[in-house]
């Protein structure tokens, strides 16, 4: 027997007094984990989403002799004719403190060259990353090979070839492995080879156009990548996509807003309905508090005892509400559904801060009780019994 | 063993004030048996629970075997109280939720010491008042004579050197009190000093010796 065992065996006797604080803190607590834990299934579904838009950082020579889009995005102006950046820094890349962000990151080299009379675009790359870097690309039948090329729809049509053909370009043959759907984007007007094979036909050994990084989202900060970016290609315009950046950040924004909106309010209704409660039980229990008192408990004991009463009490509704809260969020992804990408994961962290919120609450709205169930004068307790 | 110097104790102030003792002294001795009788607002219960270490006098000192227990602070004072009294009240004041055993057993529980050492005293305090039997009932369980059973199990509990009886008997039925009334004699013949505040002439003739109690003043 100790002084928490007295308090344990109060919470059974008084359950249905117990069950209430319980169940106020159990709502705020659920609230949060539903609204956490939602906010991180969208956060993640959007950053899927967004992975699939392929790179979301571009590295471009610093040079303003021509301004482009890039697949209709906001993009910083970058260069054809000017400076390239060297081959051999493209290495630096894994010099960045969040390296470890990078899903795939890829070089390509541009020129303009002739093929069957009629200028185009030429552009090297590197097909093995293609799956990341430019995951809009419908490659089915399409197995590019070093030394092929695949052609851009527009490109194709203009240049009158079809898979399997062979084309001259610069007394070299290569074969059409095969032709791109049309993706609305510059990529119709190319034509692409690999790397090493564009760079001997442009001239370009040695050199690169642009750097093309597919970031992972998740936790990943790109504003931050784009400066430690820079700071390892100093002489290079390096770019995020701006609307991923933003509209990504401005989601994330308003759901963590409306997350702290909902809690704070939930939290304070929910600590006065603890004070409230739990100041009737002191006044219900003045008698068996003086009694404690009488025989020899020291004030530090009873606030201990309430103390710890609310604490057992908001760790069960931190428990409880963890629970409730990722079985509404379950729930409601089977009746709304969110798309594929939408995965409830069990989180530890919102599990703790759960944990963490109701505790504080408890034990805030516990204090005030605690001390003036403390400060109980023994006799005066005992008269009123 | 106890000595009591001129205690006043004021409840109020202005034209409210109300004095329950007016200067009181008294000595009791190691292992004497002290009543004290009176009238309702005669200023027993006050003199009991300021002997108590519980209702702090406007004046005079209280000394338990030779410690001033007002010079301690409060929760001194709570350690001083659990350690070395023993109260029975009249009410019983059992706690409703918890079974006679742990009841006698609430004194103990927030000493540092093992569970089993306190099932221990707790079963021997429940033998000394013969009903060891009934400590798994609850107090709504058993018979008044039982409960007050239990409360003067936990008032003896931790062995005090002082016990101290506010109206033992005033809540039970004359036969009872009797046998209550037994127990605390037998308890006094081993050695125990007890101050029992009492109403009843029957209950203050077990005692050695007997005050009575007028206005705050001992007659």
């Amino acid at each position: 027997m100790t002084p928490l065992t007295i308090s344990l065996k109060n919470l059974i006797r008084r359950k249905s007094r117990s069950f209430f604080i319980v169940m106020a803190m159990v709502i705020a607590s659920a609230s949060f984990v539903a609204v956490k834990t939602y906010s991180d299934a969208m956060k993640m579904s959007i950053t899927h989403r967004m992975e699939k838009y392929g790179a979301n950082i571009i590295i471009t020579p610093g040079s303003d002799v021509l301004d482009l889009p890039y697949n209709g995005l906001d993009m910083a102006p970058f260069s054809i004719a000017g400076e390239e950046i060297s081959e051999k820094d493209f290495e630096r890349i894994k010099y960045i403190k969040n390296y470890a962000n990078i899903a795939a990151a890829g070089a390509s080299v541009s020129g303009i060259t002739a093929i069957s009379g009629k200028r185009v675009v030429l552009t090297g790359i590197d097909f093995s990353k293609l799956y990341i870097l430019r995951p809009w690309w419908d490659l089915a039948g399409i197995e590019p090979k070093p030394g092929g090329v695949i052609a851009g729809a527009t490109a194709a049509s203009v240049l009158g070839i079809s898979q399997g053909d062979m084309i001259k370009v610069k007394g070299r043959s290569l074969t059409v492995e095969g032709i791109l759907e049309k993706t609305g984007s510059g990529d119709d007007n190319i034509i692409f080879t690999d790397l090493k094979n564009a760079q001997m036909i442009l001239n370009k050994e040695g050199r690169l156009s642009m750097i093309e990084i597919a970031a992972l989202c998740s936790g990943c900060p790109i504003e931050e990548m784009v400066l430690q970016l820079t700071g390892v290609f100093p002489q290079a315009d390096v770019r995020g996509i701006k609307q991923v950046i933003d509209s990504r950040s401005e989601y994330i924004d308003q759901v963590e807003s409306m997350i702290y909106g909902i809690l704070s309010v939930l939290l304070v209704i929910c600590g006065l309905v603890v004070l409230t409660t739990m100041m009737n039980n002191i006044r219900e229990r003045s008698g068996e508090i003086g009694i404690f008192r009488a025989i020899g408990f020291t004030r530090a004991h009873i606030i201990k005892m309430i103390i710890s009463e609310a604490l057992l009490l908001s760790s069960l509704a931190g428990i409880t509400g963890y629970a409730a809260g990722m079985l509404s969020v379950y729930l409601w992804g089977i009746f709304v559904p969110a798309g594929e990408d939408f995965i409830v994961h069990f989180n530890i962290t919102t599990l703790f801060l759960a944990m963490l919120i109701t505790m504080a609450t408890g034990i805030s709205a516990g204090i005030y009780p605690a001390i003036a169930a403390s400060r109980l004068d023994p006799v005066q307790a005992l008269r009123h019994v | 063993m106890v000595k009591i110097e001129n205690i006043t104790k004021t409840y109020g102030t202005g034209s409210s004030a109300f004095t329950a003792l007016r200067g009181i002294s008294i000595d009791v001795e190691e292992g004497e048996f002290l009543a004290l009788t009176g009238e309702s607002g005669s200023g027993k219960s006050t003199l009991l629970s300021v002997a108590g270490g519980m209702n702090t006098p406007c004046s005079g000192i209280v000394k338990i075997n030779g410690r001033d227990i007002y010079a301690l602070n409060q929760e001194e004072r709570s350690v001083f109280r659990n350690m070395e009294l023993g109260f029975v009240f009249q009410s019983f004041f059992l706690v409703p939720y918890l079974n006679i055993e742990e009841n006698v057993m609430v004194p103990l529980a927030p000493l540092e010491i093992s569970g089993k050492v306190k099932r221990e005293m707790t079963k021997n305090a429940l033998e000394m008042v013969g009903i060891y039997s009934k400590r798994g009932n609850l107090p709504g369980e058993v018979s008044g004579g039982e409960m007050e059973r239990a409360a003067i199990a936990r008032a003896l509990v931790n062995s005090p050197s002082l016990l101290l009886a506010d109206e033992p008997t005033g809540n039970l039925d004359s036969k009872t009190g009797r046998v209550i009334m037994e127990l605390f004699s037998e308890f006094n013949r081993k050695g125990m000093t007890i101050i029992m505040v009492t109403h009843s002439s029957d209950c203050a003739s077990a005692a050695g010796r007997v005050l009575k109690m007028a206005d705050g003043l001992i007659h």
